[in-house]
């Protein structure tokens, strides 16, 4: 008896949505997505045309944004009490479960919402004891379970019911992890201090900073865009979005496409036409990003163009999101196929308008 | 009395006045075999009689001097109550003043002295015929939980095992609650005398009567202790 092994050839279903809108138009979705995108891995800001990046931008970068990984923290850790009270109910917490695979092992996550999201594995799940639905991924075989525990509601304190069922499930199956954790408290007073002495005593805390990188490149390539049009023109006079975003993903890899396509090493090239630009700059923080930090770079790119601060037509910001978050934005579940890419992308044009470009992955809802 | 006289009557020989007139009336001495004589004389009286048919001539001969009678069926009558019935009579069901936990207390300290006696619990004892042993032994009255589950709700109950049917342990909560858990797609916990053991309901689910002189093949090949 032979056994007949079934590849699957076909293309993995990622999933591109691009959409154009003003900045002042009141519908603008723009905030929305930044601030929804909770969970941010990488943030690179991507200016052609100038040497360095404009001063409100770079302030921005300069702006210490430190996160902190506890190692082997309990679950039960998380709805103690006065850490309810004292951080989560009081400004945003993000804290995200730290080199656990979403695909093979449990993720824990709280969100800002003050909600605790469980991807657990069907074992786990089994002995949980609490009730959630199963992954929309792979609804056949259902391998992975997600639990949502709501912090911030009234009744979770000790001594009620759901909230002793909660405890006695984490503490039967005797979860824990590694978190990454960044706490934005309300009012811009407050430092992120009592966060970290909150758990210092207990347990192994490391202060960690954002990883900044600076790129500058020279005699680069740029494919012109029009602002207001996203599909191909019938002159060649503008190349459409997919083949500017397919252009920008080449420069952030470091591909040089200014080479010919008879190019051994790449064939790749900068899509016609195109314009030819002495410099360009490209400044990326790699670490645990608050969206915050990333409104707060988009806000100061738009500032300088209007102050004429940046000579560039336009600037482009991309946010990666992490390989292995339980969620992608808001409560989309997010998962890990081919790949876990959750990112997205804002063309930001001097005319005050943008192209918003969200990419996910096959085990992704379409954003 | 008549039957005797029957009985004279038919094996009598011949009055004399008709064996004396043999020749005349034609009849003749059985000079063939009876079965023969049968055939012969089914053949002569009976029209388009066929050669097969004699094969299903049933070769039974009635004994005409001991006549058969049925005898009357009398039904048997039942002494149990069948399931309809029992549920009707609600016998099985615990009446609401009998749900006290409290009340089942003495029973669990009587299923510990029993579960020691039955295992034969020494320091040393082997576990895997402990094993053997714990599998037929009567689950009623044990503390037990529910410590893995395919339907989240029934995880972390624990209570006293007051009856125990195919599917279903009926267990008595602390808060006088009378819980019917189903034994499928459950893993149970049972401790006693500072062992524990783990009872996977999916292959438990049978009668304890049955259970108990049930052989379980070990080591288990097919099922599986996947939920």
């Amino acid at each position: 008896m032979s056994l007949t092994l079934k590849v699957d050839l076909s293309p993995p279903r990622s999933k591109l949505v691009i959409e154009k809108s003003s900045f002042d138009d009141e519908k603008s979705r723009h905030r929305k997505n930044v601030e929804e995108h909770y969970f941010n891995h990488k943030m690179e800001l991507f200016i052609p045309g100038c040497a360095e990046l404009p001063p409100s931008a770079q302030a921005v970068f300069d702006m210490s944004d430190d996160f902190y990984i506890i190692k082997d923290l309990p679950l039960t850790e998380l709805i103690n009490k006065d850490f309810i009270e004292n951080f989560v109910k009081k400004g945003s917490l993000y804290m995200l479960s730290h080199n656990t695979h979403i695909d093979k092992h449990n993720v824990y996550a709280v969100l800002p919402t003050g909600k605790l999201i469980l991807s657990v594995h069907k074992d786990t799940y089994e002995e949980l004891g609490l009730v959630g639905q199963p992954s929309q991924f792979n609804r056949k075989v259902k391998r992975k379970f997600v639990v949502e525990v709501d912090l911030t509601q009234d009744i979770f304190v000790p001594g009620k019911k759901n909230y002793e069922r909660v405890k006695k499930g984490f503490q039967r199956t005797e979860l824990k992890a590694d978190f990454l954790l960044s706490w934005k408290p309300r009012g811009t007073r407050q430092s992120a201090g009592p966060v970290l002495s909150h758990f210092e005593d207990s347990y192994r805390c490391d202060r960690r900073s954002q990883v900044q990188q600076t790129n500058k490149h020279t005699e680069l390539l740029l494919p012109v865009v029009n602002s207001s049009e996203l599909e191909e023109s019938d002159d060649g006079e503008w190349c459409t979005a997919r083949e500017w975003y397919e252009w920008l993903g080449a420069v952030s890899c470091g591909i040089n496409c200014n080479e010919a396509p008879e190019h051994y090493i790449s064939r790749y090239s900068c899509p016609k036409p195109n314009k030819l630009t002495a410099t360009a700059v490209r400044r990326s923080m790699t670490g645990f990003i608050a969206p915050g930090r990333v409104w707060a770079v988009l806000e100061a790119v738009r500032s300088d163009m209007r102050d004429n601060q940046c000579p560039s037509p336009w600037a482009a910001l991309t946010v990666h999101g992490f390989a292995d978050s339980p969620v992608s934005w808001a409560r989309r579940e997010h998962g890990f196929h081919h790949g876990g890419e959750n990112l997205y992308t804002l063309l930001i044009f001097r005319d005050s308008t943008y192209w918003l470009f969200q990419a996910v992955g096959t085990n992704d809802i379409c954003p | 009395m008549e039957g005797d006289q029957n009985q004279d009557l038919l094996y009598q020989p011949l009055p004399q006045h008709i064996s004396e007139e043999k020749e005349k009336l034609g009849l003749k001495e059985l000079d063939c075999p009876k079965d023969k004589f049968v055939e012969s004389f089914l053949e002569r009286h009976i029209q388009n009689f066929k050669p097969s048919e004699k094969k299903d001539l049933k070769k039974s001969y009635l004994l005409l001097d001991l006549p058969y009678r049925q005898k009357p069926t009398v039904a048997k009558k039942k002494t149990t109550l069948n399931s309809r019935e029992k549920r009707e009579k609600k016998v099985y069901d615990i009446p609401p003043e009998h749900q006290k936990y409290s009340l089942y207390v003495p029973l669990h300290k009587l299923w510990l002295q029993y579960i020691k006696d039955h295992l034969q619990l020494t320091p040393t004892s082997n576990l895997t015929l402990l094993q053997k042993k714990m599998l037929k032994a009567d689950v009623h009255g044990a503390l037990v939980t529910v410590c893995k589950s395919r339907c989240p709700a029934y995880v972390g109950l624990t209570g006293i095992i007051l009856q125990e049917t195919k599917n279903v342990f009926k267990i008595i909560t602390k808060d006088d609650k009378l819980k019917t858990v189903p034994k499928a797609n459950s893993v149970f916990s049972v401790e006693f005398e500072g062992l524990r053991a783990k009872i996977y309901g999916n292959h438990f689910c049978m009668r304890s009567a049955r259970r108990a002189s049930k052989k379980f093949k070990m080591p288990m090949k097919n099922p599986t202790i996947d939920l």
